[in-house]
């Protein structure tokens, strides 16, 4: 879990507590590489200014 | 004509040589049920074959049009789907151990419309446990390998649909498509593959990852056959309200071949950086054929293409783990560990993180719509490497390492964030015999632009006409 910013322990409370889940270390472990994904993806996004972009509504897409 | 050639052949060929009464559908799906059973031990790209059922709809459609009923272009077609699309009293997997036994009760609104058109449905097809996966490694019955080489991937979510189309298994297949499952597996294994306008075809019964970005599509030899199918399952259905009203249009009417003075974008950025040298080769060469097909091209300029990856990765996490939130409570165990991995960590995600993903889609939709404004269709690659080896984690582009796993859908997912239509056609092969293919991406339900601009190449090129070794 040294690749993301979080801990195991953290990992593992977060998973619980938001997810309903008690893995165990193996399972956590099994987590490290999407979270590192998933966190760089985050900070990525985190870079953007997006002015004052409102989020896309959903199922709106018409012909133009 | 011999089964192997019959099998080979386009839907569109079949359709006329039934009409003409020259091969009934009798015949065709007996060859495709023999086919199946002789090669696919090698390919495994059926979940499910449904031979006996298959023959009795056959006799049924052949009936049909010697009693002079013959409802068009698809009747007596034998053609196959993903096993995600439910079928009423027919396993559908979703290509995971938890719905093995799982017999739906009804059809799904796009198998009710095949069937309404006559199609002959031949079976279920493997894919990428939940579709959440680009390479089908991780299915209830195991990976399906590409018929260009059996020791590399076809790409996924589809692709157990892309092999079986590629290596004549079937003359046509429905896939889906939420970050490329549909153009992936379509690339790889040398078919066309149209992921159309979201809201432009029903997802009504089809077991979801993520409900925004989720798109069914047909997956095809031929551009035209993409056409037929397209026809056959596109418009509004009150069971999906995010389907839209719009007309559909006569989309075999556009395969004119003429496309003398159509406009194509060349994105400047990010759509060719990081792509295999043969990859780049083929795709530019394709441009050439189209400008001398008399299309225009210039230049586009899409800088934010380059976070579509991210915010689709957190849009599709996000809405899966709450889809999955009951079976990984229950059924943990069962899933393959790299999808379970997905999940778990989609539930994970804030809700502020999920909103900005939401607000840099819209940012990346605005910037695609204005481009689209200029010209009729965006021309990219639609993968950036051919299909890596069976277990291949990382690839070698110039001096870079990448990560196989999001490389495979760096070039799709944007739209499928947009919602845009897009379609893969064949457009070369690498000296190693592998396939490539070209990403056509149109304006909101203006899939009939993509297709007459992918026919117009078919008609210029013979890619289509190479055959795997099966």
């Amino acid at each position: 879990m040294a690749t993301t910013t979080l801990s195991t322990q953290t990992i593992s409370e977060m998973v619980h507590k938001l997810g309903g889940l008690a893995l165990s270390p193996s399972e956590l472990e099994g987590l490290a590489p999407q979270l590192e994904t998933l966190f760089r993806d985050i900070q990525l996004l985190e870079s953007i200014d997006l002015g004052e972009a409102e989020p896309e509504t959903l199922f709106d897409i018409e012909g133009e | 004509m011999e089964a192997s050639e019959l099998c080979h052949s386009s839907l569109r060929g079949l359709a006329t040589m039934i009409q003409r009464g020259e091969v009934s559908p009798v015949e065709a799906t007996q060859a495709v049920v023999d086919r199946v059973e002789k090669f696919d031990i090698q390919l495994n790209s059926y979940i499910t074959l449904l031979g006996e059922q298959a023959m009795v709809q056959a006799r049924a459609a052949e009936q049909e049009i010697l009693d002079g009923h013959y409802r068009g272009p698809l009747h007596g077609i034998p053609i196959a789907v993903k096993d995600l699309f439910y079928t009423k009293g027919i396993r559908t997997t979703a290509g995971s151990k938890i719905l093995s036994d799982f017999l739906p009760a009804y059809n799904a609104t796009v198998i009710t419309k095949l069937r309404d058109a006559g199609a002959i449905l031949v079976g279920k097809l493997n894919m990428h446990e939940f579709a959440r996966g680009a390479t089908n490694a991780s299915s209830l019955v195991g990976a399906c390998n590409n018929p260009w080489d059996t020791l590399r991937i076809p790409g996924g979510s589809s692709g157990g649909a892309a092999a079986a189309v590629a290596a004549g298994l079937c003359f046509g297949a429905l896939g889906s498509d939420t970050g490329g499952s549909i153009r992936i597996p379509a690339a790889l294994c040398g078919i066309v593959g149209l992921k159309p306008t979201y809201g432009r075809v029903s997802r009504h019964g089809v077991f979801p990852l993520s409900w925004s970005l989720d798109h069914v599509g047909p997956m095809t030899r031929t551009v035209a056959d993409a056409a037929l199918i397209l026809q056959a399952i596109a418009g509004h259905d009150r069971q999906d309200p995010t389907t839209r009203t719009a007309v559909v249009p006569d989309y075999t009417a556009a395969l004119t071949g003429d496309i003398e003075g159509a406009r194509l974008g060349i994105p400047q950025e990010f759509y060719f950086e990081q792509l295999d040298v043969e990859v780049g080769d083929s795709v530019r060469a394709a441009i050439q054929t189209l400008e001398r097909a008399g299309a225009h091209v210039e230049e586009i300029s899409l800088p934010l293409s380059k976070y579509a990856a991210a915010a689709g990765h957190i849009i599709s996490l996000t809405e899966a783990a709450e889809i999955h939130e009951k079976f990984l409570q229950t059924r943990f165990a069962d899933y393959s560990p790299d999808v379970r991995a997905g999940f778990v960590a989609g539930q994970l995600i804030l809700g502020k993180h999920y909103m900005k993903a939401q607000r840099v889609r819209s940012l990346i939709r605005q910037e695609m719509a204005a481009a689209l404004r200029r010209v009729d269709a965006l021309v990219a690659p639609t993968v950036p490497i051919p299909a890596p080896r069976m277990g291949q984690k990382t690839v070698e582009i110039g001096q870079v390492t990448v990560d196989i796993m999001s490389t495979l859908s760096r070039l799709t997912r944007p739209a499928n964030l947009t919602g845009f239509p897009a379609l893969s056609v064949p457009c070369g092969f690498t000296q190693g015999g592998m396939p490539i293919g070209l990403q056509l991406i149109g304006r909101p339900f203006a899939e009939a632009t993509i297709l007459q601009l992918a026919y117009a190449y078919e008609q210029e090129t013979t890619w289509h006409q190479r055959l795997p070794m099966f």
